[in-house]
This record gives C-alpha cells, sequence and structure tokens, in this order.
C-alpha cells in the first residue's frame, strides 16, 4: 500500500517537515541553512514547499508561486523510504529515483539534519496507525 | 568550550596552495612547538549547518599519527574522514570501509582484502612488470611528452582495471575517480562549487556502478567485482549502494595514489642524482628501501580525518570526546625526529613512513600492489632510461592528494 491522495502524503510526510523546523535542536540549523527547497512528488502527485529561513511549510494549492533555490522530484514512495532511512540519496539520483536541480550543495549540507528525524518519522507513522507504510 | 585557534592556519585554501617545502616551513614549527595544534574549519566545502564554531586538532607530528592510526577505539573513522566539512551522507557513498569501525569495516574490507593479498600480488607481479615495461617502451620511442599521462597514470589504472574486470569501460571510470579527487582544485572547478562537483561525479560512478552490478550477477568472472556481488555479509548480499561505495574508493585509492608516487618518486630521482646513481648501481639491492622512500617522499594521501570517541591526550593537549582529528601525514613524513634531514631524499633509510598510514585497522589496503608496481617501474626507468629530465610540474591544488597533474620529461 502507498499514500491515498495529496492530502495523505501532507499528513505523513509534510508533518515530518513541520516537526524538524519545530525542533528546539534542529529548527535553528534549518533556518541558519536558510534556503527553500520545493518538492514535486508524483503518486500521487503533491507539492510541499519548505521555506527555512521563515521556517514555513506549504502544501498544495498553499505553495507560493515563487521560485524555490532547490527543486526535487520524485515519488512519495521514494519520499516515505527517505524518511524510514532507507535511501541512499546518491544511487537514487544515480537511477534517476531523485531530481535535484538548483542548489544542490544547499540541499545536500541539510542531509545530516534529517537523520536524527528517522525515528521519529517512523513514531508518528504507527501513532497515526500507518504501520503499511513501513514495509515500504 | 571555545578555544582559541592556531596562529599558524592549516585550514585555509592558501596554505595548500604553497609549494611542499614552504607548508613545510610552517608545519616544522608547529611539530616543533605545537604537535597537537587547534585548527578553524578547513576551508573548501564550506560548514555544515549548526556546525558553525568547531574546528579540528591537527596533527603532525610521526609519533602522535601513529598512536591515532592504531587507537581506533578513541579515534573512529566512522564519523567522517576528510579534514572538510563534508556530509556524512555524501561520505558514505564514497569511501565504503574507509569511513567505518569494526565490526562493519572488518566485514568489508575482509571481503576485498584476499585479492590484495601479497600472495595474490606476487601472481599478478609478471604482468604487472610486463606493463611496466612496455610503458617505459613507449615512453622512450615518444622521447618527450607528459610523463603523468604516459606511464604515471596508464600503469595503475591498467592494473586496477585488469583486477575490476573492467575491460572498456576503464577509462571512463578513471577519468571519473580523477575528478574526484579535483573538487578543491580553482583551475579543475573553473568557478563551480566543490561539493556540487562530487556529487556529480557519485551519481556518474553510481550509475557505472549499478550497470556493472548487473553484469556480474548475469555473468561473474574472476575479478573484485564478481566476487562483491555473489559475496555475503551476516547473511546478506552486498546492495548496489554497498558495492558502488566501495568502486569509489576502489578507484581512488588504487589510481590517484600510485600515480603520484611514480611521478614524485622520478622528480626526487632527477633531484638527487646521487641517489639515482646508488639505485642504478644494484637495483634489485636497493629497489625496496628506495620504493618506500619514494613513498614517503610522495605521500600521496596528506591528510585523514578521525573523530575522539572519548577523552583523551594526545601530544600533551586534551582531546575531548566528539572532537575532530586530522592527521597530517604530510608532516609526519617529513618529521625531524623520525627522519633525519627529512628533506634529503635518501633511499638507504630505514623505513618508518606514513604514507601508507600510520599501521592499525585503515593500514593502506593496495600497498603490496603499489610496491610492486613501483618496484616494477623504477626498476625499468634506472636502467633503461637514465638520461630522462624532467621539467617543471602542474600540481593539483587541495587538502586530501598530493597531486602532480602533468609534468614534462625527456630522454
Amino acid at each position: 500500500m502507498g499514500f491515498r491522495d495529496a492530502q495523505d502524503v501532507y499528513d505523513c510526510i509534510g508533518a515530518i517537515f513541520s516537526e524538524a523546523i519545530a525542533d528546539p535542536e534542529i529548527g535553528p540549523k534549518t533556518k541558519e541553512a536558510g534556503i527553500s527547497i520545493r518538492f514535486d512528488f508524483t503518486e500521487p502527485d503533491s507539492v510541499i514547499f519548505t521555506d527555512y529561513a521563515t521556517g514555513e511549510v506549504f502544501f498544495g494549492d498553499a505553495v507560493p508561486d515563487r521560485e524555490a533555490a532547490v527543486r526535487m522530484a520524485m515519488t512519495a514512495d521514494v519520499a516515505n523510504r527517505f524518511w524510514l532511512g532507507k535511501v541512499n540519496v546518491v544511487m537514487a539520483m544515480a537511477k534517476g529515483q531523485i531530481k535535484a536541480r538548483g542548489s544542490v550543495p544547499e540541499m545536500l549540507k541539510m542531509l545530516p539534519l534529517a537523520k536524527p528525524l528517522y525515528g521519529r518519522y517512523e513514531a508518528q507513522l504507527r501513532a497515526k496507525g500507518r504501520t503499511d507504510l513501513l514495509d515500504a | 568550550m571555545t578555544r582559541p585557534f592556531d596562529e599558524i592556519d592549516v585550514s585555509t585554501m592558501a596554505f595548500w596552495e604553497l609549494s611542499a617545502t614552504e607548508r613545510d616551513a610552517r608545519l616544522a614549527v608547529l611539530r616543533e612547538k605545537r604537535p597537537v595544534s587547534w585548527q578553524r574549519p578547513a576551508e573548501g566545502m564550506g560548514s555544515l549547518p549548526g556546525s558553525a564554531g568547531g574546528g579540528y586538532w591537527a596533527v603532525v607530528r610521526h609519533a602522535d599519527v601513529v598512536t591515532v592510526s592504531r587507537d581506533p577505539e578513541t579515534y573512529s573513522s566512522a564519523q567522517g574522514y576528510m579534514i572538510e566539512d563534508i556530509p556524512l551522507e555524501v561520505l558514505e557513498s564514497a569511501g565504503s570501509f574507509l569511513g567505518m569501525d569494526h565490526p562493519r569495516h572488518t566485514q568489508l574490507r575482509r571481503l576485498v582484502s584476499v585479492a590484495f593479498s601479497p600472495r595474490r600480488v606476487r601472481a599478478l607481479e609478471e604482468r604487472i612488470q610486463a606493463r611496466a615495461t612496455m610503458l617505459v617502451d613507449d615512453l622512450l620511442e615518444q622521447g618527450e611528452g607528459d610523463f603523468v599521462a604516459t606511464l604515471a597514470k596508464p600503469l595503475p589504472s591498467l592494473t586496477f582495471g585488469e583486477m575490476m574486470g573492467l575491460g572498456d569501460g576503464r577509462e571512463h571510470l578513471v577519468e571519473l575517480a580523477d575528478n574526484m579527487v579535483s573538487y578543491n582544485d580553482p583551475e579543475f572547478l573553473q568557478g563551480r562549487d566543490g561539493l556540487t562537483h562530487l556529487l556529480e561525479t557519485l551519481v556518474a560512478i553510481y550509475g557505472e556502478a549499478a550497470a556493472l552490478c548487473e553484469l556480474r550477477r548475469a555473468e561473474p568472472g574472476e575479478d573484485i567485482l564478481s566476487g562483491m556481488v555473489t559475496a555475503e555479509v551476516d547473511g546478506e548480499r552486498l546492495t548496489d549502494e554497498d558495492i558502488a561505495a566501495f568502486l569509489v574508493l576502489l578507484s581512488v585509492a588504487a589510481n590517484d595514489t600510485t600515480r603520484q608516487s611514480i611521478s614524485h618518486g622520478m622528480r626526487a630521482l632527477c633531484a638527487f642524482p646521487d641517489q639515482r646513481a646508488l639505485l642504478a648501481s644494484d637495483v634489485e639491492a636497493h629497489l625496496p628501501k628506495a620504493v618506500e622512500e619514494i613513498v614517503r617522499w610522495a605521500t600521496p594521501v596528506m591528510t585523514f580525518r578521525r573523530t575522539a570517541t572519548r577523552d583523551a591526550e594526545l601530544g600533551g593537549m586534551p582531546v575531548s570526546a566528539g572532537d575532530k582529528v586530522v592527521m597530517l601525514y604530510v608532516s609526519a613524513n617529513r618529521d625531524e625526529s623520525a627522519f633525519p634531514d627529512p628533506w634529503r631524499f635518501d633511499i638507504t633509510r630505514e623505513p618508518q613512513h606514513v604514507g601508507f598510514g600510520g599501521g592499525g585497522p585503515h593500514f593502506c589496503l593496495g600497498a603490496s600492489l603499489a610496491r610492486s608496481m613501483l618496484r616494477s617501474v623504477f626498476r625499468e626507468l634506472v636502467t633503461r632510461a637514465p638520461t630522462l629530465e624532467l621539467g617543471e610540474p602542474t600540481f593539483l591544488v587541495g587538502n586530501f592528494i598530493q597531486g602532480i597533474t602533468k609534468m614534462p620529461y625527456r630522454v
């Protein structure tokens, strides 16, 4: 099973971005990185826009018109597996599973900030009763 | 705790752009006065979010490099191994067991170590010698040209290609491995960002690796890659990612290091004609020690980093758990207390250099192979090219590989 619809993606994957920004330890570091990243997901089609400078996360229709510093494209399943700690970003890019353009090095420098959140993402999915997504 | 950064700053790119002797004049002061010094974060890739105020201990004496190398429980390799702050996610993709501690390091290294054992290398020796002879034939026939392109580069790359079973795909992979280590060099980058470049190169090698894995699974051969696709660790097959990281590590380690030793070694023999004459007077007798002196002189890998897992004292300084500790092999191999008159190239020295590392579990896996290639090539050069002269080399700029990218020769 995968995500049911765009709202499902925002409830699961969107929530972890919001949590990162709100986290007293990780939040200030994302603010220091200060970039914006737009994620274009497919299966199902959905968009998340994170602005780390302002600490805002936008979903779907609320995504602002402006250009993000980094734009990334992948299936929602790849994003789910990334947050479960199962995706090697370099290999995913080599295989075309993740496409990135813009300030890619700035995005890479944020990867270490994601690692402490893998466990929390998993816990969130469990709390939501979405254990189906854990076997991705 | 904030500590003041040392006034002798080894973190700037300007420092690494200095000539080797200018650089060492500063390192010599550190060796004498502050052998373990606190340095501001290394320039290059830029800092990671949240890492501001960090720094590292620079270890410049031979004895301290050996101590750090042989105490992997205190000095871990699993939290980064480059002097610069490179995201661990990128390093993990590039370093394989280089960036691991026991037990994972031991398990993965064991898979390939048999291919590099002295016994296996002896079996390869004849072919390595034949290849060296052939390449020196070419060099003599051409009469003049680029020493790196004609000899220093092809010998290790052909050997590597054969061991990995790369066939025609070899040149592309070797070129990518070259690109890997050029992330600091402004001439190479042409205004591009080092990390972008590193990532693009990694992505390209990963693409190659994925294709090669598929080929080997369908039709395994006798090469190292075939061994990897069928190997199991803890009852599990290696993933394409594991194998790709292996391939990145081996392609850089196999190509960029021996090549530099060949180039720097020939340069040293030209600069010290008495040593060249001594070697020529009885090649077989002097060759083993000469090879070790060449590796000391060249120090192809200038720096590697560890991270302290617990509080310790090093060179009289208090290292705290979590501190980064950088070994400057480039300094340790010129340490006056280990090598009297260190800037004299002397093929009769007792070998104790740290050109293959300072011992311990991360000691260079390919040392036997490198020695074999160096013996073969210098046996040929000393006996068959006595009039060979070199022009001014072009050096690679960076804080990792002590590289010569081009060097004219004439016979």
